[in-house]
């Protein structure tokens, strides 16, 4: 690590890298993957997707885990992080960790090894006696070329077992995102920024920024960070309905105990959304308004009839999302404050995910009431979600011996065929998922 | 032999940005020249296009512009394998340019170069250069390129076609296909590949002041090999004016061996603008631009006696080669794996035909393997097709037809000197390990869960040692293959070797320090080893085919020779008695049976010359013999029927690597290389859209393996050392991704056997698995 020279504090304020203070620049509009090796010389974090998918630019900011090419480093002032290189030096508690990917070929040229620290991290400090499975899952989605990957899965066994031996410090409380001090900490802030500056994207957390930064042929789009309102991050019951604040990271849904008593599966998608890194900074909003189509939220929204709440207005589900399919290449000029979901639902979610931590192929989700009535709804399979209009009906004819043409010829929605799947196999699987419900038809 | 200092010792202190890429402590893209300069390319977003007309950004908006126009006299990046076409004249050879001057052949190529003081200044910069293009028909697949009425990409090669080649005796084949009692006939496809190292590709060039000379820090496989070809071959310069210094590479896997158009236009802006010239490849820039792998339909023919004995395989392959001709381009489809089509079998005859064909796609050359997976992916495959089609067990038919360890050494009918090999043992060991016992109850227990279990075997044979590259060069050097190494006694204990190959996240600095370290009786923490410098050594050939721990051992153990020889004769004369009485044993002179170790003797040498070290040696050696490693690979899969999702469940490999220098960075390898052919059995799909750009890429879209992919696997060596080099030793790097593609489709077919009609080709996507289980008429 060649760090430059400590700073002092700069108008755009200071990042704590690896123990040092390094000034920011104002109105900076680089990632903290640019900015990094510009500012501070080379680190282990490293550029190689463009696509925040393989975790090679990985660091830990404030504690959270994240891939340094979705974070903006204007944002950072007082910020604390660290890469690689950092423990490399002084590992602490992490040293058997360390000690065992770095053991003779569990990497081979090590580009990736980033991703797998913070990864094995991250997973120790939730649960610090993984198994295997546990293991693999939380490296799902990351990517390294080199090796087989087993042998990275094998050296973070034996490491836990290690550190479990050894004394471990109990961990804190989770961290809180850090946000810069002039971001907005209001709705109606952030609404009067977002006038003043039109066509800019809200900046909740994990979106990929690199297409949109480094590789723009425009002058770099302005991005309004909404991370610091606090009303975003709530999760609350109010009577029979749950709020999930549009700011709530996948993993902080998938762990509220309010949305897994209220609503289980709904903690469960969450769960599955994305690689541990998304899951540490991807939000409810961010995938509201990146993946509408084939996310696992929109059917979950639409099969509870929930609400979107928005700056100003209520929308049901439904029509949001028709609205968001309808404007979806322009990035959504409100601002989502959460959604508001009934709880007195029985409800099912069903995904096919043909490839761990990338988005779903298919998704249901079924939600039935106490009075029997059921509502489904499907993301993934059409041009957009929607709401099946009279599903006993379908899921009888799913469960039955209906050709798939017939059960096709239900839905009223065209099944997409493209590259990814043809129409028959979106299908097929919708039939399979529809089978998965554990709702007896009417 | 001599030991000359380094040509260009002062480039650190000329360069000191350069330290750390000189010491090999850096990636490329680490490395920052003060006040850089940076380009980016403006690239066709069409596969195939007119240029009518490019406009200039405004001056000031820029530092440099260049169209194909404004670079400096050049030739084209050369292609040097030479092929002979079935009528005796020679392959096609239209011009690799550095950039499109009127016609854009495949998607990204490059149109314009711009520079500017960051690279997002030149990112931006590019991206607003207006060019106006009129779209051309495009054609991407190789067997729809040379039906009639495609679209042409090249005048020199009518029809697509660069070459139509053949091995073997195509009457003696027919004659054998008469006579035969059985004979399989099947067309299989050998699907394109993203090679996809994580680091993507970077180029940094920098004038040295005070000379006329340049460097150009780059990732590649072998720095000398590439400056060679840079310097010399394109820009016709005496290659002394070129230091190319490749730090640590972050993955190759073949695809950093080759030189490309942005090496050499960074070093022509550089030299136009008399400043340091950075490029970073976007991943973008990866998918469109780096060489990709394999891409080849195959009709292949097994005939057999009515016994199952192998007669002969025949092949007719259509080669995609991409829009223009890589280095090695058509290497890997002809000389480097045909010879391979009788793999470890005793097989009377082989006759292949290979077309290769342009394409409207990004330019093809080897991929980990360069041929050999193709070659056993054809075989391995026909061999469980037969022994469908005839009833026999597949197992059984590969045991009849294995060549047995009482044959060796052997000729095989393709010409290859197989000097050792026990491919029944490993047959047989592979059996046991895999446990064919327990297949019928581990199937039944998916079956009981509604999943489909399949068990297949692939063997393999590699040939490794770059004896096929150095024949088919023969016509221009004649040579056998080179490797060479340094090694210079620098003071305090310490030991530099240089060497000419050049890792890519393989641990070859590791291996040769312990091979050294033993030769000289030292320790290997006294040894640094350095590669990628072509300012160090007068030759280097690079990695490449898995010969490296070859190549590398024969110059470091001739080297170590010639250092011993330097210091008996030195001992000899300083002691005053005849050389035969300084007798090196056991890792030490012996005096008068007093043991005096080698660094010791350096001590006492060491300010005897007024450069360098009297011991210090260079010696460039000639590797005589290549190796052959071999195996048996079991693969087990689990098939939902519902979904069509693929799981490897079990896999099993037996090997044959001759004596292993470091097991860890053997077992990695395997594991790597089978993990990349799991890749291309179930999920790495390229896919083009019907205007010919490219539909998968980036890693959103193309999937590579992830962790779940890939089990446990149980890894079993089981070797004979080679006989003809000193260590005994076999090439293993590509040996994994040799086996795992057909071990896998044969699983799958097994898992699949009397569900579906026909055959599955690769990738087998769920989606591809459902669908051929849902055919018409079906379920």
């Amino acid at each position: 690590m060649q760090a430059t020279a400590t700073s002092p504090a700069g108008a755009g304020g200071t990042l704590r890298v690896n123990g040092r203070d390094v000034a920011l620049l104002p109105d900076d509009d680089r990632t903290l993957l640019e900015w990094l090796p510009e500012a501070v010389g080379p680190v282990s974090a490293r550029s190689a997707c463009d696509g925040a998918h393989c975790g090679s630019c990985a660091v830990v900011l404030d504690g959270t885990p994240v891939k340094s090419c979705t974070v903006p480093v204007a944002s950072l002032d007082g910020a604390e992080m660290r890469t690689l290189d950092a423990y490399q030096q002084e590992a602490g508690a992490l040293a058997p960790l360390m000690e065992a990917l770095a053991g003779p070929s569990v990497f081979q040229c090590g580009y990736c090894r980033s991703a797998f620290f913070f990864a094995a991290k991250a997973l120790l400090e939730e649960t610090p006696e993984p198994g295997r499975d546990d293991i693999q899952a939380a490296f799902a989605g990351l990517l390294c070329r080199c090796t087989g990957y087993q042998a990275i899965v094998s050296a973070v066994e034996g490491a836990a077992r290690a550190m479990a031996q050894a004394a471990h410090a109990p961990h804190g409380a989770k961290p809180v995102p850090r946000v810069s001090a002039h971001a907005p900490r209001t709705v109606a802030a952030a609404c009067a920024a977002a006038q003043a500056r039109p066509g800019a994207y809200w900046l909740a957390g994990g979106q990929h920024l690199v297409p949109l930064l480094q590789h723009s042929a425009q002058a770099e789009p302005s991005l309004l960070e909404i991370a610091g309102i606090a009303e975003l991050g709530r999760i609350e019951v109010v009577g029979d309905r749950l709020f999930v604040g549009a700011g709530c990271t996948h993993g902080q849904i998938a762990a509220s105990e309010p949305v897994r008593s209220a609503l289980p599966d709904l903690a469960g998608l969450a769960g599955k959304v994305g690689d541990i890194y998304v899951r540490a900074r991807g939000t409810l909003g961010g995938a509201m308004v990146s993946a509408w189509r084939n996310g696992s939220y929109p059917s979950f929204l639409m099969a509870t009839d929930a609400d979107v709440l928005a700056a100003g207005r209520r929308t049901f589900a439904l029509d949001w999302f028709a609205e968001r399919a309808e404007n979806r290449d322009r990035p959504p000029a409100e601002l989502i404050l959460g959604v508001e979901i009934p709880t007195h639902w029985q409800v099912s979610h069903q995904a096919f995910r043909p490839r761990p931590a990338r988005p779903a192929l298919v998704s249901v989700t079924g939600a039935r009431d106490v009075a029997g009535d059921l509502r489904i709804a499907v993301a993934g399979y059409g041009a957009r979600p929607f709401l099946v209009r009279d599903a006993d009906t379908l899921l009888a004819a799913a469960r039955g011996s209906l050709p798939d043409v017939e059960l096709a010829a239900m839905l009223d929605v065209l099944p997409l065929d493209d590259g990814e799947a043809s129409g028959a196999y979106r299908l097929a699987i919708l039939r399979q998922l529809l089978q998965r419900l554990p709702f007896h038809g009417a | 032999m001599s030991a000359a200092a380094p040509r260009s010792a002062a480039l650190p202190d000329a360069l000191p940005w350069l330290a750390d890429a000189y010491e090999g402590r850096c990636f490329t893209a680490d490395v920052n020249p003060p006040g850089a300069v940076h380009v980016a390319f403006v690239r066709s977003p069409y596969a195939h296009a007119e240029i009518v007309a490019i406009e200039a950004p405004a001056p000031a908006d820029v530092l440099g512009f260049w169209t194909a126009r404004d670079l400096p006299s050049h030739a084209p990046i050369p292609c040097i394998v030479p092929i002979v076409n079935r009528d005796g004249t020679d392959r096609a050879d239209p011009p690799h340019v550095l950039m499109a001057a009127s016609r854009c052949r495949h998607e990204g190529e490059i149109v314009a170069m711009v520079a500017a003081r960051t690279q997002r200044a030149a990112n931006r910069a590019a991206a607003a250069v207006r060019v106006t293009y009129r779209v051309l028909p495009a054609v991407t697949d190789g067997a729809a390129a040379v039906e009639a009425g495609a679209p042409e990409l090249w005048d020199e090669a009518p029809g697509n076609v660069c070459f139509d080649w053949e091995l073997g005796d195509a009457a003696a084949r027919d004659a054998v296909l008469r006579g035969a009692a059985h004979v399989v006939r099947r067309r299989l496809r050998n699907n394109r590949l993203v090679i996809a190292p994580l680091e993507t590709r970077s180029a940094i060039a920098a004038p040295v002041d005070g000379t006329d000379g340049f460097v150009l820090v780059t990732a590649t496989q072998g720095a000398n090999w590439s400056r060679d070809i840079i310097a010399r071959d394109v820009l016709g310069w005496d290659p002394g004016r070129l230091e190319v210094v490749t730090p640590l590479v972050g993955g190759s896997f073949g695809c950093k061996i080759f030189v490309y158009p942005e090496q050499v236009l960074v070093l022509m802006a550089s030299a136009a603008l008399n400043a340091a010239v950075k490029w970073v490849s976007t991943r973008k820039e990866a998918f469109l631009t780096d060489v990709q792998g394999r891409d080849n339909h195959t009709d292949a023919t097994l005939a057999l006696d009515a016994d199952g004995r192998i007669l002969a395989i025949t092949t007719d392959t259509i080669a995609n080669l991409g829009a223009h001709l890589s280095n090695y381009g058509p290497f890997s489809s002809t000389n480097c794996g045909t010879p391979l089509l009788c793999g470890i079998y005793d097989v009377g005859l082989v006759h292949a035909r290979v077309r290769g064909v342009f394409t409207n796609t990004t330019p093809m050359d080897s991929y980990r393997g360069a041929g050999r997976p193709e070659a056993h992916y054809v075989l391995e495959r026909m061999i469980d097709e037969a022994a469908h089609e005839l009833g026999l067990d597949p197992l059984a038919l590969r045991l009849r037809n294995a060549l047995d360890e009482t044959q060796l050494p052997a000729v095989t009918a393709t010409g290859i000197r197989l000097d050792s090999g026990m491919f029944r043992a490993n047959i047989r060991r592979a059996q046991e390990e895999a446990d064919y016992a327990g297949f019928a109850h581990r199937r039944a227990a998916s079956a009981a869960k509604g999943l489909m279990r399949g068990i297949g075997m692939a063997n393999f044979l590699e040939t490794n040692g770059g004896f096929a590259l150095a024949k088919i060069m023969e016509r221009h050097n004649g040579s056998l293959p080179l490797e060479t190494a340094r090694i210079a006694f620098t003071g305090q204990g310490r030991v530099h070797l240089d060497i000419g190959t050049q890792g890519s996240g393989q641990d070859h600095r590791g291996a040769y320090a312990d091979m050294l370290a033993a030769r000289l009786g030292m320790s290997p923490e006294a040894i640094e080893v350095f590669q990628g410098r072509s300012d160090r050594l007068r030759q280097g050939t690079g990695t490449g085919g898995s010969k490296s721990m070859l190549s590398g051992s024969t110059a470091i153990i001739e080297t170590a020779e010639a250092v011993i020889a330097r210091a008996r004769a030195w001992l000899a004369s300083r002691t005053q008695r005849p050389e035969a009485e300084v007798v090196w044993e056991d890792g030490a002179f012996r005096l008068d049976g007093t043991p005096v170790p080698l660094m010791e003797a350096v001590r006492m040498a060491e300010f005897e010359a007024a450069d360098g070290h009297p011991f210090d040696a260079q010696v460039t050696s000639t590797i005589r013999s290549g190796t052959f490693g071999n195996g048996c690979h079991v693969c087990e899969v689990e098939v939902d029927p519902a979904t069509g999702m693929v799981r490897v469940d079990r896999y099993t490999a037996v090997s044959d690597f001759g004596t292993i220098i470091r097991m860890a960075d053997v077992v990695s390898q395997q594991e790597g290389g089978i993990t990349q052919g799991i890749g291309q059995a179930l999920t790495e799909y390229c896919r083009y859209n019907a205007d010919g750009t490219l539909a998968t890429g980036d890693l959103a879209a193309y999937h590579l393996p992830q962790v779940s992919d890939i089990p446990q696997m149980k890894l079993v060596f089981q070797g004979t050392p080679c006989r003809t080099n000193t260590l005994g030793l076999k090439g293993c790097g590509e040996a994994g991704i040799s086996a795992s593609p057909p071990a896998v489709m044969n699983a799958l077919h097994h898992a699949l056997r009397g569900e579906v009609d026909g055959m599955i080709q690769m990738p087998a996507t769920p989606q591809v698995v459902w669908a051929a289980l849902h055919a018409e008429g079906r379920r």
